[in-house]
């Protein structure tokens, strides 16, 4: 009698086994396609033996735990590789914007108004007395003077909006910082009874995967002994972001144009670089975009490697006026760069004048000068035009390339974490049978016990 | 490997992605004609454009240049042509005054008005500026003494641009054309010479009239040198010209073999991008029934 008390017992365990199985299963497929949401198994541990004169008599299985399917490895792989992605992308778009703020083919921009410059200068020196040679002369230098102005306008509001897109993703990344330090804590407090805090796990992992795609961070899960840690690296120093329920403040100074942090044991870095990330990205295509070296030097080192779009246009502005001034020994333009050339407003152009005078401007064209990179006015629009081009193009395919690598760690991480509705299928029926079998051992063992009972 | 059910649709999309992001840049190659739409696409030959659309305007621009300095020396050669005309007739005047005395009065009244008309034509404006009074614009070459006042040496030259580093003079100064030597500007000058004509013939010198006649038949063979040169530069100028329009056809064929698309091959791309697009879709119809679910 009482080995049948232990099989009625044994399927009772099976039922409940199962129904805690077929809970993880429906978890599964509800989350089937949730991407940072990984597979749960329910693990079945079989139960002590219970001793008998026959010899050692099994008493079933019992559920001992539900774990995740992770493999952290890969993961960290897949963090590494969402950061390059995010640095890319952002400069991409960054780029697209300030390109589609330049956009300079020959036939509209800077460009299509200087050939213009160019033409009435030279439209002027065959007739100088001419009132529409004249009038053409004033209307295509006030046009040129403008669209220069209005180009680096706009590229000192893309510059603008970029550091504000910066500030705003420091803003993220201190609450995703938040958001991780409390969750590590809820974590600790919830498997405190030894059991893993599955669905908690999933929260911090999404909310680590959107800090990887701000900041090239490196995590190692906690241990026994150690919270979980995130680090940033930069150059020599490694900067701990949080550590368990700790963490620091990133900070973004406007005016020195640096990122500083400081870290919950309140040491402070600043001037940090980052290696990759949505950050860097924004704060790279910021620095290419603004003005950021004095004139005086980027007219001198017409091929540094660190000069602008900005720091370029002011170049050709400064250079166009200084040369159209000495060329036609008056000032035809005032104002020192992009942002402030204009037409002056004394200039006038005598009946009298004489044609060589307007033909010496017009023939500027052609000159080539060191501090454009020894181009003429035109060629540095085209190199300029190039140079934009080419960055655009080397962040696209580097996004691209990060993209597909991307792809494939998630690929790998999705195999092992993701879940697959016709394996959980497969499981829903293997469950099913199980359950079915556990029921018909009650079925058949209460038959046995009634039977036994009617013996009586 | 597994095949997990986030995997199979995120690889769906990003097919579907990449085929309509395709038919979406072939459609606008093929509406536009353009085969580059932003230097991202092409940095190197956009910037190829970029100059080689410069460099075409400035050809027009040399073009326009020759063009004004063609009509500039076709206006110069009929000038120099009336101016000839008026020297044959006062010639045949001189001529005439050699052996008929009865007609004086007319035939000074006739010398007079070619006098007139000579310093006109001498004083002939084109384009807002004298003909040939060389750099020198709001003063006219010859004034009331006959005196040539127009540019000299620097200040001789009318230029233009016909290359980007080349400047042609277009222009002939009335020191060159109507001062047969400029050693001597008072004596050589041909309207003086007329002048000279008329007086003698007011003061009944034939011995002077006859001096003047070969004074002016030797002013004509000058002018028709300056006409002759006049001439060979138009001829010049249009050989020029003929030689950007070479350049002109090149640069513009270089222009579309960088920029332009190639209809028929985009066309051809669109209609496999179509395919494949619809292929993918179907598959895509397919994978969504190929589920385990479908089949409990």
């Amino acid at each position: 009698m009482s080995s049948l008390t232990i099989s009625l017992e044994v399927a009772r365990s099976t039922l409940l086994n199962t129904q805690v199985q077929m809970g993880t299963v429906s978890q599964n497929i509800a989350n089937a396609d949730n991407p940072a949401y990984a597979r749960q198994k329910a693990l079945v541990a079989t139960n002590p033996a219970l001793k008998t004169a026959a010899g050692y008599l099994g008493t079933g299985a019992r559920v001992d735990q539900i774990i995740q399917q992770r493999d952290q490895y890969v993961e960290r792989s897949l963090m590494r590789s969402i950061a390059s992605q995010s640095d890319y992308e952002a400069r991409a778009t960054a780029l697209a914007t300030v390109g589609a703020q330049l956009l300079d083919d020959g036939d509209e921009g800077i460009s299509s108004a200087l050939g213009t410059f160019w033409d009435a200068w030279e439209a002027l020196s065959q007739n100088p007395s001419g009132l529409s040679e004249r009038t053409a002369v004033t209307q295509a230098t006030t046009n040129l003077a403008s669209v220069i102005r209005d180009a680096s306008s706009r590229l000192a509001d893309t510059a603008a909006d970029l550091e504000l897109e910066v500030l705003s993703e420091v803003g993220t990344v201190n609450d995703l910082l938040e958001r991780i330090a409390s969750l590590n804590e809820a974590i600790r407090l919830s498997e405190g009874g030894g059991q893993s805090a599955n669905d908690l796990r999933d929260l911090r992992y999404q909310a680590l995967t959107n800090l990887a795609e701000s900041l090239p961070i490196s995590y190692q899960e906690e241990t026994n002994d150690t919270p979980l840690t995130i680090t940033i690296e930069d150059a020599s120093t490694q900067i701990t972001l949080v550590s368990g329920h700790e963490y620091g403040e990133l900070g973004y100074d406007t005016t020195e144009h640096q990122l500083n942090y400081t870290d919950y044991q309140v040491s402070t870095y600043g001037d940090f670089e980052l290696s990759a990330g949505r950050l860097n990205g924004l704060m790279t295509e910021y620095r290419a975009t603004g003005t950021a070296n004095d004139l005086a030097y980027v007219l001198a080192n017409p091929d540094a490697p660190d000069l602008t779009y900005a720091d370029r246009l002011n170049a050709f502005a400064s250079m166009l006026i200084t040369e159209v001034n000495d060329a036609f020994g008056a000032d035809v333009f005032i104002g020192t760069d992009a942002t402030d050339i204009e037409l002056n407003s004394g200039f006038a152009l005598d009946p009298d004048l004489d044609a060589d005078l307007a033909l010496s401007v017009a023939a500027l064209q052609e000159n080539k000068f060191d501090e454009l990179g020894s181009s003429t006015f035109s060629g540095y629009l085209s190199s300029i035009q190039q140079q934009l081009g080419l960055d655009e193009q080397n962040a696209a395919a580097q996004g691209s390339f990060y993209e597909s690598l991307r792809l494939q760690l998630e690929n790998q991480q999705q195999s092992v974490s993701g879940v697959s509705l016709d394996e959980e299928l497969i499981d829903l029926l293997r469950l099913q049978q199980v359950y079915q079998a556990a029921a018909k051992i009650v079925q058949y063992t209460s038959s046995m016990m009634e039977t036994i009972m009617e013996m009586v | 490997m597994r095949v997990t059910t986030a995997m199979t649709y995120q690889r769906m999309i990003l097919n579907l992605n990449t085929k309509t992001e395709d038919a979406g840049r072939l459609a606008n190659m093929i509406a536009t004609g353009k085969r580059l739409g932003k230097p991202q696409e092409d940095p190197r030959a956009w910037s190829q454009a970029m100059d080689l659309r410069q460099g075409l305007r400035e050809i027009e621009t040399f073009q326009e240049n020759l063009d004004f300095a063609i009509t500039w020396n076709q206006t110069t050669v009929n000038t120099l042509n009336s101016f000839a005309g008026f020297l044959d007739q006062a010639m045949q005047i001189g001529n005439a005054a050699l052996t008929n005395t009865e007609d004086r009065a007319q035939q000074i009244q006739s010398v007079d008005l070619i006098c007139q008309q000579a310093l006109d034509l001498a004083n002939t404006r084109y384009a807002g500026r004298y003909l040939f009074s060389g750099r020198s614009l709001s003063t006219p070459p010859f004034d009331e003494n006959l005196d040539y006042q127009g540019g000299t040496g620097d200040e001789a030259d009318f230029e233009i641009r016909t290359g980007p580093d080349n400047r042609q003079v277009i222009n002939i100064t009335g020191e060159a054309a109507f001062i047969v030597d400029s050693s001597d500007p008072d004596e050589s000058n041909v309207l003086k010479m007329l002048q000279a004509l008329k007086t003698a013939l007011e003061d009944e010198d034939m011995t002077e009239v006859q001096n003047q006649i070969t004074a002016l038949e030797g002013a004509r063979d000058h002018i028709t040198g300056q006409n002759t040169l006049a001439g060979l530069r138009m001829s010049y100028f249009d050989g020029q010209k003929s030689a950007l329009e070479a350049l002109k056809t090149n640069s513009k064929d270089r222009l579309a073999e960088l920029e332009d698309a190639d209809t028929a091959e985009a066309i051809i791309l669109m209609q496999q991008n179509q395919t494949a697009l619809q292929a993918a879709l179907q598959a895509t119809a397919m994978l969504d029934d190929l589920n385990l679910a479908k089949f409990l």
